[in-house]
């Protein structure tokens, strides 16, 4: 079945009903996106689907046909937020950071940090308690976190 | 560490010699006096220090409780490394946070019942509010470069500040996590 | 322990009449997965054969056509919020979408799915109770309708009859003041202890989700209501609503946040 991976077409042959998480990570080889509850509660498997984040963990491989998926490994090695993660400490044990990664990139201009919040809602974080992401989020979008106001 | 590594930065070295590696044992300096076989003197040399405060806002029809702010201001001898030392103490505190209010373990039959991420509920983005945090410096001539250990104190201060502010406010809260159910049976203080 | 995969079998329909011939064939349909994956992964998973309707566009339209509001059964939360239409006429199934899980969920959880899965905990069950909406129901055969509050016929029961698919939902003009409020285990990522919609014009209507084996309205509170007896209205919703005790919360706080509620929307939507 074919569809768009990181911007280059693949054709992969698994059952219909698999997890896509499975096919990224199994048989695409591409362990970037992490299982880490399998009910879509965490994000961690967080994929972008035409752009929208979506938990792969509950997607049959079925619907992938002809779409244009973005998996973490898609954004190389020198995106401007992975290296905010970087230098802001966003990352401490790394399991959310895929997917935290790739939900934040739908946070559009000049977010409030309500914004910010309210787009990762659906990712938990147990180590960081969020505010190294939040500054790294912030930065990102040329917002200073001091000016960043919540809610 | 410029003239361990030949003026090189740490990347340059590495690309030309590879990893570079120094061991070093941390030794408790002889005046602390710690006898290990038969448990006397001076267990602790020294202690870290915090203090937590809480703001929070309740909601009067549902007891739900809405983080406003936390303040965390812990002395932990000297941050080696700031901004890791800042995220253990944001992370830690969001942790405490988790387990004053939301954190409930469900045991039935010997078992945890609430064993899953939809039903053992950690704090999500919308449950954690912003975190200020203060790093006293207080250099320990006993510790490594001054400092002292971190792994655990943000944890300590979080849950007793919640539970002082709900019985600030007035609720007589005597358990943790301090879930709207068990708001709305508490007496009145 | 997932479900084996290998047991199970999925075909994508074309067309909504191949999804119906499927379903009438006892294929289970598969919109955004998210409860039929979460059973998958938790080898809760009854049923071996699935239809794939995600890709039917026609099943995904909101739009308002004279006196109606439709809003196709394939539509998701975030659909909803994005809508101008919905945001002119239901805002507050828009307030409820904001409140289910988070973005990724919002993103590929629908409507048809939140009704179909029949939990007494669905988000915007109580905000189609509250406006009177209408479930549209078709099989390879005919085109029925039913009405909301007889669509469910006990705990995770529906009116649905073998070879039917819900293809929308029609929403009337609401009369009224709209008001929603959600009650969960956190603020994102929750499930709701209570849940509910309020409408109030001439004739206020409220209804409530997690309190009973179905999402529930009070006629008699709701009559109460009409002459702006709000005390008459909270001890006839306080008797007439049946939750229990269970993993995320009491009968009792149920109760007593439910009647919380009723008053907290009465007073909301007060001239």
């Amino acid at each position: 079945m074919r569809f768009t991976l990181n911007g280059s077409e693949v054709d992969v042959d698994a059952h219909p009903m698999s997890r896509l998480l499975d096919v990224l990570r199994v048989d695409l080889g591409l362990t970037g996106t992490k299982e880490g509850c399998g009910e879509g509660e965490c994000g961690a498997c967080t994929v972008l689907i035409d752009g929208e984040p979506v938990c792969s963990c509950l997607v049959p491989f079925s619907q992938a046909e002809g779409t244009n998926v973005r998996s973490i490994e898609g954004l190389g090695d020198d995106h401007p937020l992975q290296r905010l993660f970087m230098d802001e400490v966003g990352a401490q044990c790394g399991i959310c950071t895929p997917g935290m990664v790739l939900a934040a990139l739908s946070v559009g201009e000049s977010p409030s940090l309500s914004d910010v919040q309210t787009a990762l809602a659906g990712n938990l974080c147990r180590c960081t308690g969020y505010s190294a992401i939040y500054r790294a989020v912030l930065k990102w979008r040329g917002v200073s976190p001091d000016g960043a106001s919540s809610i | 560490m410029r003239d361990a590594l030949g003026g090189l930065t740490p990347r340059e070295y590495f690309a030309r010699h590879g990893a570079f590696s120094v061991e070093r044992k941390y030794e408790p300096p002889d005046w602390i006096e710690w006898d290990d076989h038969t448990y006397r003197r001076d267990a602790y040399a020294t202690y870290g220090w915090g203090c937590d405060v809480a703001e929070l806002e309740v909601d009067p029809d549902t007891f739900e409780v809405k983080p406003i702010r936390l303040t965390a201001v812990q002395e932990f001898g000297r941050p080696i490394h700031p901004a890791l030392a800042r995220g253990q103490i944001e992370g830690g505190t969001a942790q405490g946070l988790g387990y004053a209010l939301l954190e409930r373990v469900v045991m039935r039959n010997g078992a945890m019942a609430n064993g899953q991420l939809t039903n053992y509920t950690i704090p999500t983005t919308l449950d954690t509010p912003e975190i200020d945090v203060v790093m006293l410096e207080n250099p320990y001539p006993g510790g490594p470069f001054g400092a002292k250990g971190l792994g655990e104190l943000p944890m300590d201060g979080p849950a007793p500040a919640v539970v002082n502010a709900l019985r600030n406010f007035g609720l007589d809260v005597r358990e943790i996590p301090a879930t709207p159910e068990h708001l709305s049976t508490c007496a009145s203080l | 322990m997932r479900t084996a995969i290998s047991e199970l079998d999925l075909r994508r329909a074309r067309t909504v009449d191949d999804a119906l011939a499927m379903v009438a064939d006892g294929r289970t349909p598969v919109a955004g997965a998210t409860d039929v994956f979460v059973a998958l992964n938790f080898g809760t998973l009854r049923e071996r054969a699935f239809v794939d309707i995600w890709a039917l566009r026609e099943l995904r339209d909101i739009t308002a056509t004279g006196d109606t509001l439709v809003i196709g059964a394939l539509a998701t939360y975030t659909d909803a919020i994005r809508s101008p239409v919905v945001a002119g006429w239901l805002p507050m199934l828009i307030e409820a979408s904001r409140q289910v899980g988070g973005p990724q969920i919002q993103n590929r959880g629908t409507f048809g799915g939140n009704v179909a899965n029949a939990s007494p905990a669905g988000d915007s069950l109580p905000v189609f109770a509250a406006v009177g909406a209408t479930i549209v129901l078709r099989s390879s055969n005919e085109e029925r309708r039913v009405a909301f509050n007889e669509f469910y016929t006990g705990y995770r029961a529906t009116a649905m009859r073998p070879g039917e698919l819900i293809v929308a939902i029609e929403v009337p003009r609401v009369d009224g003041r709209q008001w929603f409020r959600k009650v969960g285990t956190r603020a994102a990522q929750a499930i709701s202890k209570v849940v509910a919609a309020g409408v109030r014009g001439d004739e206020p209507r409220f209804a409530l989700g997690s309190v009973g084996a179905t999402t529930v309205r009070v006629p008699s509170a709701e009559k109460a209501l009409r002459s702006d007896d709000i005390a008459g209205a909270a001890a006839a919703l306080s008797a007439g609503i049946t939750p229990i005790d269970d993993v995320r919360s009491t009968a009792d706080y149920r109760r007593r946040v439910a009647v919380n509620l009723l008053r907290r929307f009465w007073s909301d939507t007060a001239d």
